[in-house]
């Protein structure tokens, strides 16, 4: 059941944007959201949905495994259908809505299936190491989230085994009504709490007694190197953006 | 209640490139009223084996059948909490699983909020406790207050209140010390011998099993390689070492002795036996 | 031999128990140690003790140097450890840069921390799950790689506590196998703690803890004899130990004998 919440997790193939910098992909994520935002014609937002199609062509990731990230989007997609029809908006202005939703779903889609959590947050640090500049705790936050990221298998993985065990003692998530379901979920939880707690506690343990310390660098073992095709699809996003601001301006 | 798996094949991720196969092609009939012990090396699919006794997996391809009901996929168990009534999974850990703040409430809280059983849910809770050796006075207390071979008991009790015909325990002794250990093997052989309950105990620890189990089954790689009595199975010690298997101590001493010199003394379960045959062929 | 640790007078409460009370333990360079008691003796949190997580003020001395604040640092990159549960140790999502961690945190160059996580990963037979998720192998994988992560920083001393508690009897035996020759031809001193005697066997020394305290210590052959102090603390003795103690009772053998082999010989000569 748990299982459905694992959207977007790290598919480990290889292909060119798996071996892409992180910092690199984060850059082009913002690039194209804010893209996505500038836009305001039809045209526009269907380049931007070639774009992404393209790219999670080259990611050569299974179109079943993107499908089900959007497929989550659709009860607010009716939404925003039933809110446009009753606010007598375009039909245009409705489709543009519903392509930005899927679209930056599908394209944050994309960094995440194609980076490793560690990755992605060695890029987030990265990105926002200006801000140390200001006094803001860009390493602790990352860390944060560095560690949120990681657990979040082992932490659905023990809460499958949770309801499992609950299963047998009579507290039957899958077999009961929606009043059932309740019941057991929060019977899942304390329990999932108090582990990953613990889990949490130990941890923080093991990484002292590794020498970890936050504020000091360390040696980055294993990140992808920047390389050629990164600079080449920074500049893409750089130049489309600039494209899309000028003709929106001038429009 | 016959318990039979017949051509059972469990893939996780199944058509995925995650895929992992766990179990091939098993046949077994467990024996009833019997304890029947399950061994075999890490990822030896024990686990995935038992969850398919009660239906909390389904198998990817065969059949489970579990007295009057059948496992199989694409055939969903009506009233899968019946199935619940007669086959009773403990998993390893099964503390971990507390969350309420009395023994009482732990117990019974599946029957409660899920109406399994609205008579008569006191007398179960303190019929489930005497199976386990603990008296009423464990009722209001604090499981999390408790030690673990006492906490190990009261998660196996919340299982035993629904008087299951058949119990399934996943590594039952591991993490325990010595004393609780010993507690819990007296409680696994008592709910054989006195309640006459059919037990199947999933364990990596064969020094245990033998303590306890008539048969045993041996798995390897998600295939049953070997079956038979205790005696029959661990007085193959080249066998078994092909499977990652040791012997239980007290057989390994048996197994040595007629090896190297060709003498056979006894096959014991208890180091005073033992003994006695040593005494006996050495004078 | 000098002692690698020393342990004087340790005397620390937690939650208003008492848990260490003029507590004294020396543990000799290049010695391997079992450190045996039943759960609730304090086992764990000496470990805390020693590793700095949990501070005290008494006199604690790691290879020659005194645990204060200041050098926390310095001893832990003298120590390995593996503890018990193999869930809660790993911190990256793979297994290579799990091994990794601890180098780079003591900023090792990459070619070194590539060359150590080789040799390690190979000696240990784990080098074919170098790319998998920890979360992913089985308990003994996970442990193995754990203990890979505590060797790679090249240790003086290895501590695993309870690490191999939860693991099957195989994967246990070809890890003891491996921290005999280590111990051997490293001279690495090893601190084993758990709940089980029968682990004792792999090891030379045994401490047995009760209550905080230090009740037995010695070589094995000579602690194994003490059938009734472990009688008393609950604790079952190892097969070898217990059937030799009942054989010397009715004179069959005369001393205690640990190793299979040589029993059997000795009984059927």
């Amino acid at each position: 059941m748990l299982n459905n919440i694992m959207v977007g997790k790290y598919y480990p193939i290889k292909s060119k944007i798996h071996y892409m910098h992180p910092l690199s992909k984060i850059i082009c994520t913002l690039l194209f959201i804010s893209m996505l935002f500038i836009c305001n014609t039809i045209e526009l937002s269907l380049f931007l949905c070639a774009l992404t199609l393209l790219m999670m062509f080259m990611s050569h990731i299974p179109v079943k495994i993107y499908l089900k990230a959007v497929k989550t989007l659709r009860f607010l997609l009716i939404f925003i259908i039933i809110i446009n029809y009753f606010s007598h908006a375009t039909l245009e202005v409705t489709v543009i809505m519903m392509l930005r939703l899927v679209l930056i779903v599908l394209y944050t889609t994309i960094l995440t299936l194609t980076t490793p959590p560690n990755e992605i947050t060695y890029g987030l640090e990265l990105f926002l190491s200006p801000l140390k500049l200001i006094g803001v705790k860009v390493s602790k936050i990352a860390l944060s989230i560095s560690l949120a990221l990681k657990f979040i298998p082992t932490v659905i993985d023990q809460g499958n085994k949770i309801l499992k065990s609950q299963a047998s003692r009579g507290i039957d998530y899958d077999n009961s009504n929606f009043a059932g379901k309740f019941i057991a979920i929060k019977a899942m939880l304390f329990p999932m709490f108090a582990l990953t707690l613990k889990r949490a506690n130990q941890l923080a343990d093991v990484m002292e007694v590794r020498l970890y310390n936050i504020s000091e660098k360390r040696t980055n073992f294993r990140i992808n190197k920047w390389g050629f095709f990164d600079v080449y699809l920074t500049l893409i996003h750089l130049a489309l953006i600039v494209v899309i601001i000028m003709k929106e301006v001038v429009a | 209640m016959e318990i039979k798996f017949e051509n059972v094949s469990y893939i996780y991720n199944h058509r995925t490139p995650l895929s992992k196969q766990a179990l091939k092609n098993i046949n077994i009939e467990f024996k009833k009223d019997k304890i029947n012990g399950i061994v075999g090396g890490s990822g030896s699919g024990k686990s995935t084996l038992v969850q398919l006794i009660n239906a909390i997996l389904v198998p990817t391809y065969g059949k489970v059948r579990i007295g009057r009901f059948t496992n199989q996929n694409g055939k969903k168990i009506k009233n899968v909490n019946k199935l619940r009534f007669d086959v009773g999974l403990i998993f390893q850990f099964p503390e971990e699983q507390f969350f309420n703040n009395t023994v009482k409430k732990e117990i019974i809280f599946g029957m409660k909020y899920f109406k399994y059983q609205t008579n008569n849910i006191d007398k179960r809770c303190s019929d489930a406790l005497k199976m386990v050796e603990l008296d009423d006075s464990y009722l209001e207390r604090n499981p999390f207050s408790l030690s673990g071979g006492e906490q190990r008991k009261i998660a196996i009790a919340s299982v035993l209140a629904f008087n299951p015909k058949v119990i399934i325990l996943d590594e039952p002794t591991i993490g325990l010390d010595s004393g609780s250990k010993n507690n819990l093997i007296k409680l696994i052989k008592m709910l054989k011998n006195k309640y006459n309950k059919t037990i199947i105990v999933i364990s990596h620890d064969v020094d245990m099993l033998h303590k306890i189990s008539d048969y045993i089954f041996v798995l390897d790689k998600g295939e049953i390689v070997l079956e038979g009595t205790k005696y029959e199975i661990f007085s193959q010690p080249d066998v078994l070492d092909k499977y990652g298997i040791k012997c239980p101590k007290i057989m390994d001493f048996s197994n040595m002795v007629l090896l190297k010199k060709g003498i056979k003394i006894g096959y014991r379960d208890d180091i005073m036996d033992l003994m006695k045959d040593i005494y006996r062929y050495v004078k | 031999m000098d002692d690698i640790v020393i342990i004087k007078d340790l005397n620390f409460k937690y939650d208003n128990k008492l848990i260490f009370s003029r507590f004294d333990l020396e543990i000799k360079r290049g010695s391997f140690t079992t450190i045996v008691g039943p759960n609730g003796s304090g086992k764990s949190t000496l470990i805390k003790i020693i590793l700095g997580l949990i501070r005290v003020n008494s006199y604690i001395n790691i290879d020659q140097s005194l645990l204060c604040n200041d050098n926390l640092k310095t001893i832990r990159r003298k120590i390995g450890v593996v503890f018990e549960n193999p869930d809660n140790q790993f911190v990256a999502e793979t297994v290579m840069d799990d091994i990794a961690f601890s180098l780079e945190n003591m900023k090792y160059n990459k070619v070194e921390i590539r060359k150590r996580i080789e040799k390690f990963t190979r000696y240990l037979g784990i080098y074919h799950l170098l790319e998998r998720e920890p979360y992913s192998l089985s308990g003994g994988e996970k442990q193995l790689v754990a203990l890979a992560s505590a060797l790679v920083i090249e240790p003086k001393i290895l501590i695993l506590d309870e690490a191999l508690t939860m693991v099957d009897r195989e994967v246990k035996e070809k890890t003891y196998k491996i921290l005999q020759e280590l111990h051997k031809t490293d001279n690495l001193t090893i601190i084993n703690i758990t709940h089980d005697l029968e682990d004792s066997l792999y090891g030379e020394e045994i401490v047995v803890i009760d209550r905080g305290q230090v009740i037995l210590k010695g070589p094995k052959e000579l602690v194994l004899e003490e059938e009734k102090v472990f009688n008393n603390i609950g604790i079952d003795l190892p097969f070898m130990a217990s059937l030799s103690i009942k054989l010397k009772y009715y004179g069959l053998v005369d001393k205690i004998i640990l190793d299979m082999d040589e029993m059997v010989d000795l009984l059927w000569k």
